[in-house]
This record gives C-alpha cells, sequence and structure tokens, in this order.
C-alpha cells in the first residue's frame, strides 16, 4: 500500500503524531505519583512543568479533535510506517543493538563492535566480503585503540582485549 | 593590577614557544570533540598523570588549548552527519547539517571553524583586557537572574521548532521534565527513576544526546541511498578549494554576527554552571531573532551556524574568568584545571593578578595562541572532512551507531547507559518522523536540572513567594528582553502582513 487512503483523500495523518503527547501524559501521571506526596521543594519544579506540559498537550489535542472534526485529518500512521522495506531494516538494527549490548559484557568490546558492524552492514545490504571485513574491523580496530589502549576506559575486556594486553 | 604591555608580549612570546605542547592538545581536543560522548572533562581527568607531572605554566597551557579544540571539534559532525560532538554544538546541527545536505558541507564547515576561532580569539582578547572587571559579573547575576536566563533556554523552544510552535513547546516541556528526573537537590528524595539506581543523579546527558541525535539519525537516515539530496550530491561531488575560500568570505562578511554572538557565549560562561549548551543556542535564538532573514534559519543559512559556534568557543574564556579570578570553577572542566592547579599550590582569587600575573593572564594568552594554531591547522581539511557526507548511508548508519553507542558508555562506564540512548534513540526517531523537533527535547534536558536548582533557591529564599522572580532590577531588564525575544517575531508577521508580505512565525 504505498499510499494511504487518508493520503489519497489529501487528509493530514495526525496518529502518529499523537504518540509523543501520548507518552508525555503517561511520563507526566508517572512523574506526578513519585513526587505527591513529597515536600514542596522537591515537587515544585515537577509539578509546575507537568502542568505546563498537560496544558499544552490539552490544547493540542482540542486542536487535533477540531482537524479530525471537519474531516481535515485522520488518525492514520503512515508516516511512521512507511516504507514498509525500510521498516524491516529498522527493526532489524534495533534488534542488532540490542544483542550488541547484551553480548558487550561477555565478548568484550572489540569483538562485539566488530561482530556488530558486519550485522548492521548486512542488514543494510552489503553483501561483499571485503568491505563487511576491513570496515569493521577498522572500526573495531580504531575503537580499541582510542578508547582501550589510548584512553584506558574500562570497557568490557574479552578474549581479543585479553589477548592484545601482551601487546600494549 | 593595571594593563602591562611588556608582560602580555612575554606571555606571547612565551606561549609561541610552546607550540609542541599545544599543536598536540589540538589535535588530541579535536578530535575528543567530534567523538560523542567524549568532551574535555573525561579527557583532562584521564590525563591528570600527565598534566600533574608538568611544570604548572605548560599544563594550564595544555589543558586550555585541549579545551578550545573539543569546542570547535563538536562542531564537525554535528554539520556532517547531524549529531554534535558536545553539547555545545547542538545548535550547529539547524543549519550545519541542512547545508551539507545541500551539498555545501565544505562552506558550513569553513564556517564553523573560522566562527570559532575568531568567537573565541575575540573573547580572548577581551578578557585579556577587561578581567578584573568581567569578574565582578559573577556577583551581579544570582539565582534569580539565572531563572530569566534560564527561560530565555526556553524560549528557544518554541522559536526553534517553529514550524509548529505548540509540538515544539510539547517536545521542550516533555524534555524538561525528562530533566527533572532523579533525587531533589534539597532532601535527595529519588523522583521518576523507574527504580534504577542509575537515574538517581538525573539522566546523563551524553546517552540522552547520542540518542536523540545519532541512533534516531541513523534510523532515519537509512531509507535513503545517501544523506544529500540530488542536486547536493551532484556539487558535493564536484567541490574544489574555491568552496573553501567562498566559506571563508561568507564568513568574513558576517563578522558583526561573529563578534557579537561570542560576547553572549562569554558572559554566558562567566556564569557559573549555564555552559556552551545554553550559550549557542540563546546566541541561535538571538541571532534569529534580530535577523533581517529569520525565516532562512533552518534551511541551511549561514548565520545559523556561526552564531552558535561563535558563541560556543566565547564560552571557553568566559568559563575560566571565575575561576582565575574569584578561584570558582565556571564548569566541570574548569573545576579539573582547577584540580591541577591547586595541586601545584597555586591560589586562585584575586591575589593571583597580583603574586603570579604570568600565570592569570598566561592562560587567556595561551588561548589565543592556540586558537591561531588551530585555524592553520584545520582549515585545509574542511575539503576532505566534507567527502564523509558522501559514504553511502549502508556504512554511514552502521559507523554511526558503532562509535556512537560506545560512546555513550564512556562518561559513566555503565552498561545502562547504552540501552538507555538506545531508548533515547526511538524517542527521537518518533519525534523526528512526526515533526517534534529533537533539539526541543534536548534543550529541555539540559535546562531541566539547573532551572530547578535556580528555581528552588529563589524560591527558599522568599519562603515560597514567587514575586521573588520580578524583585531585581537586572532580572527586570532580562525579563522584559525575553518579552521582546517572544514577542519580535510575532510583530514581524504582523508588519509584513500589512505590506501583503504574510507569512507565518518562524516559516
Amino acid at each position: 500500500m504505498p499510499d494511504s487512503e487518508a493520503g489519497k483523500q489529501g487528509k493530514k495523518a495526525l496518529g502518529a503524531e499523537l504518540i509523543i503527547p501520548a507518552l508525555a501524559i503517561g511520563f507526566t501521571v508517572y512523574y506526578f505519583t513519585t513526587v505527591w506526596d513529597l515536600s514542596w521543594e522537591a515537587k515544585a519544579d515537577g509539578l509546575a512543568i507537568g502542568w505546563i506540559l498537560l496544558a499544552l498537550i490539552g490544547v493540542y489535542l482540542v486542536k487535533t479533535g477540531a482537524c479530525l472534526w471537519r474531516g481535515e485529518a485522520s488518525l492514520s500512521l503512515v508516516p511512521l510506517i512507511f516504507p514498509l522495506g525500510a521498516q524491516a531494516q529498522r527493526l532489524a538494527l534495533i534488534a542488532s543493538i540490542v544483542v550488541f549490548i547484551l553480548a558487550l559484557p561477555y565478548l568484550g568490546f572489540t569483538l562485539a563492535t566488530a561482530l556488530f558492524m558486519v550485522a548492521a552492514m548486512r542488514i543494510l545490504g552489503v553483501r561483499s566480503p571485503k568491505p563487511l571485513l576491513t570496515v569493521s574491523a577498522a572500526v573495531a580496530g580504531g575503537g580499541y585503540l582510542l578508547f582501550i589502549a589510548f584512553l584506558d576506559t574500562r570497557f568490557p575486556r574479552g578474549p581479543i582485549e585479553h589477548f592484545l594486553r601482551w601487546f600494549f | 593590577m593595571g594593563w602591562d604591555t611588556a608582560l602580555l608580549v612575554d606571555l606571547l612570546l612565551r606561549s609561541l614557544g610552546q607550540w609542541w605542547i599545544i599543536v598536540p592538545a589540538v589535535i588530541l581536543g579535536i578530535i575528543v570533540g567530534a567523538v560523542p560522548g567524549f568532551n574535555a572533562q573525561n579527557v583532562l581527568v584521564i590525563l591528570l598523570p600527565l598534566t600533574l607531572s608538568m611544570d604548572v605554566e605548560r599544563a594550564l597551557i595544555f589543558m586550555a588549548s585541549l579545551y578550545c579544540a573539543t569546542h570547535l571539534g563538536g562542531g564537525i559532525p554535528a554539520i556532517l552527519v547531524n549529531i554534535p560532538g558536545t553539547g555545545g554544538a547542538a545548535a550547529t546541527t539547524l543549519d550545519g547539517y541542512m547545508m551539507t545536505k545541500k551539498g555545501q558541507a565544505q562552506q558550513a564547515l569553513v564556517l564553523c571553524f573560522v566562527a570559532s576561532v575568531f568567537g573565541g580569539l575575540i573573547t580572548s582578547i577581551a578578557v585579556v583586557v577587561a578581567l578584573p572587571y568581567l569578574a565582578q559579573m559573577g556577583f551581579y547575576l544570582r539565582s534569580v537572574e539565572m531563572v530569566v536566563v534560564m527561560l530565555f533556554g526556553l524560549t528557544l523552544i518554541a522559536v526553534i521548532a517553529a514550524q509548529d510552535t505548540l509540538k515544539g513547546l510539547i517536545a521542550g516541556f516533555f524534555g524538561l521534565l525528562i530533566g527533572a528526573i532523579g533525587t531533589d537537590h534539597i532532601y535527595s528524595t529519588p523522583r521518576a527513576t523507574f527504580g534504577f539506581l542509575e537515574l538517581y543523579d538525573g539522566v546523563p546527558l551524553v546517552p540522552a544526546l547520542i540518542g536523540l541525535f545519532a541512533i534516531s539519525e541513523a534510523l532515519a537516515m537509512i531509507e535513503e541511498k545517501t544523506i544529500l539530496s540530488k542536486e547536493g550530491e551532484a556539487r558535493a561531488r564536484t567541490a574544489t578549494w574555491a568552496e573553501t575560500i567562498e566559506g571563508l568570505q561568507i564568513a568574513l562578511r558576517r563578522w558583526w554576527q561573529l563578534v557579537w554572538t561570542a560576547f553572549i557565549g562569554l558572559v554566558i560562561g562567566i556564569i557559573p554552571g549555564a555552559g556552551a549548551s545554553i550559550a549557542a543556542f540563546v546566541a541561535y535564538q538571538q541571532s534569529r531573532v534580530f535577523s533581517k532573514t529569520p525565516h532562512l534559519y533552518g534551511t541551511g543559512h549561514p548565520d545559523g551556524v556561526i552564531a552558535p559556534e561563535s558563541a560556543n568557543n566565547g564560552v571557553t574564556s568566559g568559563t575560566l574568568v571565575p575561576l582565575m579570578a574569584i578561584g570558582v570553577p565556571g564548569g566541570s572542566t574548569a573545576a579539573v584545571m582547577m584540580i591541577v592547579l591547586q595541586y601545584h599550590g597555586v591560589v586562585l582569587g584575586p591575589r593571583l593578578f597580583i603574586e603570579q600575573p604570568h600565570l592569570a593572564y598566561g592562560v587567556f594568552v595561551s588561548m589565543v595562541v592556540a586558537y591561531v594554531f588551530m585555524i592553520f591547522t584545520i582549515l585545509p581539511l574542511a575539503r576532505y572532512m566534507s567527502r564523509v557526507a558522501l559514504v553511502p548511508t549502508q556504512f554511514l548508519a552502521p559507523l554511526i551507531l558503532g562509535f556512537t553507542i560506545v560512546g555513550a558508555f564512556a562518561p559513566r562506564e555503565y552498561l545502562f547507559d547504552m540501552g538507555l540512548a538506545l531508548i533515547f534513540g526511538l524517542l527521537g526517531y518518533i519525534a523526528r518522523k512526526t515533526g517534534y523537533h529533537v533539539t526541543a527535547i534536548l534543550i529541555g534536558i539540559i535546562l531541566g536540572p539547573l532551572f530547578e536548582i535556580y528555581l528552588i533557591r529563589a524560591l527558599r529564599i522568599s519562603q515560597g513567594d514567587v514575586r521573588i522572580l520580578f524583585s531585581s532590577p537586572i532580572g527586570n531588564i532580562l525579563w522584559a528582553l525575553l518579552a521582546v525575544s517572544i514577542l519580535l517575531p510575532y510583530y514581524r508577521v504582523w508588519r509584513a502582513g500589512r505590506h501583503g508580505t504574510g507569512s507565518r512565525v518562524g516559516s
């Protein structure tokens, strides 16, 4: 479905635009529940900001409701969903980031970064092994030199770091 | 202490003689500034063993040069891939990245370099001339005035996201509330931490910055083959040295813009705690408000690159003013410098100007020299750096993700922060796709903790009476200027409407 029904009719697709206000409302309510019983110094700032935020969202919802009422807009999620092909790649990239973060303590910085780079480039359509290997090795190697060998940050160490410790 | 030409000439010659310290510090600073997640403070802490072992004068020159260079380096990824290397370069993305998309990356980089260097140079010279007087400024800006300065930042939210001011305000206040996560400043009671100990100190800025800008940008850019428009790609492929010269000419033609925004940075830098992020946004907004072409901001306008870059480098000398003059560091990097100076037995404060003038003034003179070295080091590289924009997104997106996600780990060394960066990345992606400006969310997160500190301090002084916010003459002048900043764009639209050339505010 390259174009939505709403798009064909020239309506503004406002459904996706309600996600941020919905998240903001949810977070504001949660914030209020955590500060409600605290002293005024601890809650004054959050309550003031939260009420202003809710008021702004209220105005926005009224504005959106008016657009829907006049038939100028729909609750379509088109801007967030299309193009579908890129969406599959995006979800796969997000999954690979999650796996990267979870695997980092076990594989160490260098190996995890190299594998993540290979996975991310494969997901985005790089098939030739030469760029896959050279780019991922360069990034992981450069990262090792900058972050671990030079700046000595405490990135999780794995087999490669333990091996390279003999040289650096 | 009065003006002493002989001392300043001597300091200048001594600083020039330290080129072998300044050049590596500048190169390291540019690299560090360009890598999101790293900043001068991190690196100076890491390099403490080195600086502590140096002679105090050399240590100070090294630290000041590195510090200045990080402010310049932060603008490079902001322009090339829409990812600010430091918080101070976040405002540079607004027009810098748009210039890159149009194939003008080389000019944008040159504008950034020239604005950074001359902004830093002018303010460093100004500080050398007026240091004892500037130091007094910190005494006049108290919590009430700071609340108004913070509100200046808040107005940016509406102005920057002017395609739809209401959505800009929602994004900004959402960011402010996220910035209010963590323990409160009086009783240390946790608020909205979702049960995570890692959030007790508040939302860390680096993962938020990396998520909102880098991860969301990488997730968004995969829909296209390159980040450039078709015309932009054609232009970028045929770019020559002439583009560097053109960028230089554009920057020099806008010298006045460069000067006054640098002084905004200097003044904000002097206020302890304010910093480059706020200075850059305030300068961007003020530049837009007083511009004859405000509608061009956000579309790749040179002034939109010059203003924030000039201001965030104006901050560098500003943050060192209270450190040298009254012994109060103006920012976290200045605090690290203070540790090194105290280790060497240097007593900071007014006596420093009498007892060790070569140190008090020497640091600013060395900044002047560092900026001079910087322009010659970095300007010839603009042409080659701009080639980054031609890299296909199937390589660029993984490179951005690989480098920046690990950057989220670096400041606090928590794996939690990498997950936090991903969450902010998803939030930023949704915001980008639905017209909520990620910059507005980031401004909110940056300003949130500072705003709370000053607001609560003012309210505690008045025992909860909000009229205290209108009790200071300086504060009231700032309120009036704030009102002018908000109303001026509407007045312009009204005036344009009367002349039959009507347009929306900010559109």
